[in-house]
């Protein structure tokens, strides 16, 4: 690691992949490690994040061996074979997700066995070996997503498959790291469904099990995500044979909503009257709602404009093309703070995103691994660049706030953890635009009284 | 009885105190088991998760104000930090002061884990400093640096030559323990042994004299502020917003209060054992006993009976009548309290004293004694004043447990100090009051409030009707046939009469065998030609050599 500590981190370890677990109706975690990790683990992806609590095994429910210091002398894998036994005897469940955190990792503990002795036996238990030291929650969901479509959905390619066309298993978004995820995959599904495809989402209420068996009859894999789920697919096309289509960004408002369509139509052979169509509709409508607010946005307030992002790829893609060539505004520093693994890949993939702006600033998306280090750069660069006192904002997540106090900038949290109540909303496509707005512009109501005392003073 | 400060932690409460966090009876036999000293962990053979020591000992040091905090650890462990900063700076921003405590993580990796992270931790250290110049670094251990064997304190002494602040190590590794609250000890621990300093004279202190409060939330600082301003002192509240130089002070205390008898007793005993504080450790000033002789025995420490005597006459005149009327719209409810191991008997207590019926208590753990050696006064009290005795359990907020508990005991109310337990009554449908605050019953006013809150929760269970027409419970119908019990493993009672049993079993097994052989050997002996004219009931001698 270049770095020696990092601090403010907008990511989680690896055991918060269990939340992708959570996500799918029927699959229930059991953990090997220490009491709290999961607590830990809820605390930052959880209740810290949109609020969220798990529906069906709420913090407290999920099996764990709670290793102290005996099993950590003397090995834990006959307490892990008892508690997956006994699990299996207590819960309702379609699969048992075994997941591993630091303390059987660093002990040596041979979860891989323990499990194969479950081999052939219903509800079936499979493992993501997930220790916090490995990786962040995004490399745990990964390993759970993994996992779980190897133990409900057919683990080998089968010849006989019989292919819906018009099926799309959809992915890219992150459940509960997202706190939008939900709102966001409904959404997908109802544009979708709209130009003709079904969407197969395996996460949400009434999905489970179901969803994910239907994986390898898909005609494509969809990805909205400069990287997220990418290797989860290619994964999916070796082993099924099923292609992907990987659009590099998490599309919000008209622009970008319009050229993801365009491109999904090339791709998936659409109807395209159908889709322009669509297009049509639903850019009237978002420009209707803009016409009704323009008196407000002109009228007497100086809305800020210049923009700093402090958030995960998805957002720091998304929102960046969202203002840039929806509204004009101006990017200051962006920077993605989700640790990409393939840091050159996605550097490469951010810059032919932003190649497409329309604006002749140069802008570029950031990865840092310490997330301090963002923020003292967005202090220096306030303090070299003296734009006014208020016309900066910060769209960020809570640790946040307190730097957009000191650039005087208007704090916007909307990447991970962001603790305000979260239900159906989300920023996708035309009406994800018009949301995002709305949390924008709130904020700056919440504030103007503020940004006027700063003004005379 | 003492606290040892030499040692670099704390220890855990299991080696200190005899704490259980299995056990199974009721309020008399814990009360009898905790005096003379009988009370014995039980295990189970299935849990579910819950909180670890590091999560408390964290989450106390975040309260102190400007100070910077570094997990020795992956970055996981810290990942709750953005909720802890969030509420400490809320609790500093509501007295209109500043926060600027800092959380940094080594952020150890699968290297780390073999190689280790000493020079991590060393240079986390040093760069700490350099970014928020703090007023002090606490270093805490996890699972991850304990297990590899990280020796933090040589690491904090070296780098403790470099900054010009304390450097402190926090011994509080989650698998040490299966107590949570052990985490509070290692926080004490490593305040009064790094930080606190020797008492100056007399003459060379300015301001009034002040009292320590440990508390969790400070919800009541006004109060508590006015409460004691009547004695002439000031209270100082610890650890939310307080500085590392009020910190260093608390040995020139008049003598150390605690709202929670089971958060106290680490610290109040070592500020007594080292610097002569009195610790004055009592029931929880909850309800109206706690509440009386909390103030009574502060009174008598502090010399102020009189003073003492005209509040509480004061305010039984005020409240008592009142307390006495709300009391009619409570009466009967059948009521289950689960919550750490002081409060679950402290706010039965004050159940009680509401006229309601404490059904079943469970405690996450038990401590049988107090680090000062005193006994836990909240139990026998209790079991003193319930001839009819209550269930007890003890058990790690295990779930599954808690569940069936509630089936079984099916009661009007179910009370809890934490959120994600108290769902679980909501989702069956029974009306559950989340005590999140320490001082729910503090005083006759706020145990006056506390009863008309119960009274109108109570009084419209729509909501919970409502849920839980909607929830299917993830638990299987085989675990609702179960007792709540079912999975502990079994008691040195039980498994001497299970071995009983056993033999017995295997006595008559064999005895049965011992018969079907002799019936085979004389049926075998009666076709024998030379037997069939013998009489076949043979002498009482024959019948022996058979056997």
């Amino acid at each position: 690691m270049g770095t020696n500590c990092v601090e403010k981190t907008r990511v989680g370890c690896a055991i918060a992949g269990m939340f992708t677990a959570i996500a799918i109706d029927g699959v229930l975690p059991v953990f090997h490690g220490g009491a709290g990790c999961i607590g830990m683990a809820e605390g930052f992806i959880g209740s810290a994040n949109g609020r969220q609590g798990m529906v069906d095994y709420f913090n407290g429910a999920i099996p764990s061996t709670n290793l102290i210091e005996s099993d950590v002398v003397f090995g834990a894998e006959k307490k892990l074979e008892k508690t997956i036994r006994t699990a299996k005897k207590f819960f309702d469940t379609d699969l048992i997700t075994v997941i591993s955190g630091c303390a059987s990792g660093i002990i040596g503990e041979d979860v891989e066995s323990v499990v194969s002795n479950f081999e052939g036996t219903q509800p079936p238990v499979v493992f993501a070996d997930t220790p916090g030291f490995a990786g962040n929650n995004i490399f745990g969901h990964e390993r759970v997503l993994d996992a779980i479509i190897d133990g409900l959905a057919t683990p080998v390619y089968n010849e006989g498959v019989e292919i819906n066309p018009k099926q799309v298993n959809v992915f890219g978004i992150i459940p509960y790291y997202d706190p939008y995820w939900l709102g966001t995959y409904d959404a997908i599904e109802a544009l979708l469904a709209e130009v003709g495809l079904e969407a197969n989402v395996i996460y949400g209420p009434g999905k489970g099990k179901a969803a994910v068996e239907k994986i390898p009859q898909a005609a494509f894999n969809l990805v909205l995500s400069p990287w997220w789920d990418v290797a989860s697919v290619k994964k999916l096309e070796e082993k099924y044979k099923t292609p992907y289509l990987h659009y590099p960004n998490f599309p919000i408002g008209p622009t970008e909503t319009k050229r993801f369509l365009k491109v999904l139509t090339e791709y998936a052979h659409l109807d395209e009257a159908v889709v322009d169509a669509y297009i049509k509709k639903k850019d009237e409508r978002f420009y209707y709602y803009i016409k009704r607010s323009i008196d407000w946005m002109y009228g007497g307030k100086n809305l800020p404009q210049n923009f700093y992002a402090l958030v995960n790829s998805n957002l720091a893609v998304g929102i960046t093309k969202f203002l840039v060539n929806d509204f004009g505004y101006g990017p200051q520093l962006v920077f993605a703070l989700d640790e990409p693994t393939d840091e050159v890949g996605v550097a490469k993939i951010f810059k032919e995103q932003l190649s497409e702006l329309e604006t002749d600033q140069e802008i570029k998306i950031e990865i840092v691994p310490d997330p301090a280090d963002a923020m003292q750069k967005v202090r220096d660069h306030k303090k070299l660049h003296s734009f006014r006192a208020s016309q900066t904002i910060v769209f960020g997540s809570n640790w946040d706030k307190e730097l957009a106090q000191e650039t005087g900038s208007i704090f916007v949290p909307i990447s991970a953890p962001v603790s305000k109540v979260i239900y159906a909303r989300n920023y996708f496509g035309y009406d994800g635009g018009l949301t995002f707005l709305e949390d924008y512009y709130n904020s700056v109501e919440n504030i103007g009284q503020r940004i006027r005392e700063k003004e005379v003073s | 009885m003492a606290v040892n400060l030499n040692t670099a932690g704390a220890g855990t409460r299991e080696e200190r105190l005899g704490a259980v966090t299995g056990y199974v009876g009721t309020i008399k036999g814990l009360s009898e088991g905790s005096e003379n000293g009988t009370i014995k962990e039980r295990g189970r053979c299935f849990s579910q998760a819950t909180s670890c020591s590091n999560l408390c000992a964290v989450g106390q040091l975040t309260s102190i104000r400007d100070v910077a905090i570094i997990y020795h650890s992956p970055s996981g462990c810290m990942a709750g930090a953005s909720r802890s900063i969030k509420e400490s700076s809320k609790v500093a921003g509501n007295r209109g002061l500043t926060y600027e405590t800092q959380i940094l993580c080594t952020d150890m990796d699968e290297p780390d884990t073999i190689f280790g992270a000493s020079d991590s931790l060393y240079d986390a250290i040093l760069e700490a400093y350099n970014r928020y110049k703090p007023n002090a670094i606490f270093v805490a251990a996890t699972c991850v640096s304990g297990i590899i064997g990280e020796d933090l304190d040589a690491i904090t002494n070296s780098a403790a030559g470099k900054v010009p602040v304390p450097v402190v190590p926090v011994h509080c590794e989650g698998f040490k323990s299966k107590i949570w609250a052990s985490g509070f000890d290692s926080t004490d621990h490593a305040i009064v042994k790094h930080i606190v300093q020797p008492a100056r004279p007399e003459s060379e202190r300015n301001g009034r004299k002040f009292i320590n409060f440990k508390n969790f939330s400070e919800s009541e600082r006004k109060v508590i502020e006015e409460l004691f301003d009547k004695f002439d002192l000031d209270v100082q509240f610890l650890y939310s917003t307080t500085t590392i130089e009020e910190l260093r002070r608390l040995s020139e205390a008049v003598a150390t209060v605690s709202s929670c008898s089971a958060l106290g007793t680490y610290l109040g005993t070592a500020l007594d054992q080292e610097h002569g504080v009195p610790y004055i450790q009592t029931l929880n000033p909850a309800g109206i006993a706690g509440y009386e002789g909390w103030l009574r025995q502060i009174g008598e420490v502090i010399g102020e009976q009189e003073k003492v005597e005209a509040i509480i006459a004061e305010g039984r005149a005020q409240w008592l009548p009142k307390i006495e009327k709300v009391k009619e719209r409570l009466k009967g409810k059948k009521v289950v309290v689960a919550m750490g191991s002081a409060f679950a008997f402290e706010m039965s207590r004050v159940v009680q004293e509401l006229g309601m019926e404490v059904v079943y208590i469970m405690s996450w753990h038990v401590d049988p004694e107090y680090d000062n050696g005193k006994g836990a006064e909240r139990v026998k009290y209790l079991a003193d004043t319930n001839p009819d005795d209550i269930g007890v359990t003890v058990a790690d907020q295990q779930n599954h447990e808690l569940i069936n508990v509630l089936r079984e005991y099916k009661p009007d109310l179910y009370l809890s100090r934490h959120p994600g337990s108290v769902i679980w009554a909501v989702k069956q449908g029974t009306s559950a009051l989340f005590v999140g605050d320490e001082y729910t019953a503090f005083g006759y006013q706020r145990l006056y409030r506390w009863a008309h809150t119960i009274a109108d929760l109570l009084a419209n269970q729509s909501f919970e009707r409502n849920l839980a027409s909607r929830v299917s419970l993830p638990y299987s119908e085989w675990w609702f046939n179960q007792t709540h019990d079912a999975l502990y493993d079994p008691t040195a009672e039980d498994k001497a009469r299970q071995k009983a049993e056993k033999k017995a079993a295997k006595l008559a097994q064999k005895e049965k065998h011992v018969a079907t052989l002799a019936e085979k050997a004389m049926i075998a002996i009666e076709k024998r030609p030379e037997f069939e004219n013998r009489n076949v009931t043979g002498t009482p001698e024959d019948e022996e050599a058979a056997v």
